[in-house]
């Protein structure tokens, strides 16, 4: 593991937030806008960016670490986008 | 306060406003709806974002940078962080200085005292309601208790 995996092995996420934050890693690195490709700095800032954006929340979880998770917010909308889907399913099926 | 891993991502005005936000549309919740364990949301939500304040030892600076940016006209000056953030985003005209006041005992003393994993509410209940934790927490640390980060 090299030190930029190292740190950012440390931020603890929950499931929706840490898929986003793959996400734009893997943008980043098709995109290759970076040079050199710094993966905890994609990390922080896509963080830093759904943060600001009233996505992601920081918290303090049980073990007393900072950790990051989506907001009531973003799992509403969340919710609301699958149950969309499970309607178009339905009705297509009809 | 356990272990302090410095995270190297900066807590903006904007991450601070959504999360003002946020805590806005938790209150407008516990408002709207007939529960009547509706407050334990708003002041989880609360106890949540102070808390990691307080583990960076940062809560009385955002919790003044938060009075700062809210809108309203009379900004009193608050010391206490828990009570700070209640005031910013509690509907004033619902929410007197008594209340406030409380609410933010409460707080204190779940901050003391609660295990992390825990949730507010539980904890809360099991010390006998929202209430008796406040009494308790005067009771304990006293009015003059000092507001650490």
């Amino acid at each position: 593991m090299n030190s930029s995996n190292k740190k950012h092995s440390k931020i603890h996420m929950d499931s929706i937030i840490r898929e986003l934050v793959e996400e734009s890693w893997e943008w980043a690195r098709i995109g290759r806008d970076r040079d050199p490709m710094d993966k905890s700095r994609v990390f922080s800032e896509t963080l830093a960016d759904l943060e600001s954006s009233g996505d992601a929340m920081r918290y303090l979880n049980s073990k007393g670490q900072i950790a990051w998770k989506a907001t009531p917010g973003l799992r509403d909308y969340l919710n609301d986008l699958k149950l969309d889907a499970e309607a178009d399913l339905e009705h297509e099926d009809l | 306060m356990l272990k302090r891993p410095s995270l190297d991502i900066a807590f903006t005005t904007e991450a601070l406003k959504a999360n003002l936000s946020r805590l806005e549309d938790e209150f407008e919740t516990y408002q709207t709806t007939r529960d009547r364990d509706g407050i334990y949301s708003y002041l989880t939500a609360v106890f949540e974002l102070v808390r990691w304040w307080k583990h960076e030892r940062k809560s009385v600076e955002y919790a003044n940078r938060a009075l700062s940016i809210q809108r309203r006209q009379s900004v009193p000056k608050i010391a206490e962080p828990f009570a700070a953030m209640i005031f910013c985003t509690a509907d004033p005209e619902k929410v007197d200085y008594r209340m406030r006041s409380k609410w933010s005992r409460v707080l204190r003393y779940a901050a003391m005292y609660k295990d992390l994993d825990e949730p507010l509410r539980d904890f809360i209940k099991r010390k006998g309601g929202i209430n008796k934790c406040a009494a308790r927490y005067t009771r304990r640390l006293g009015r003059g208790a000092r507001t650490d980060d």
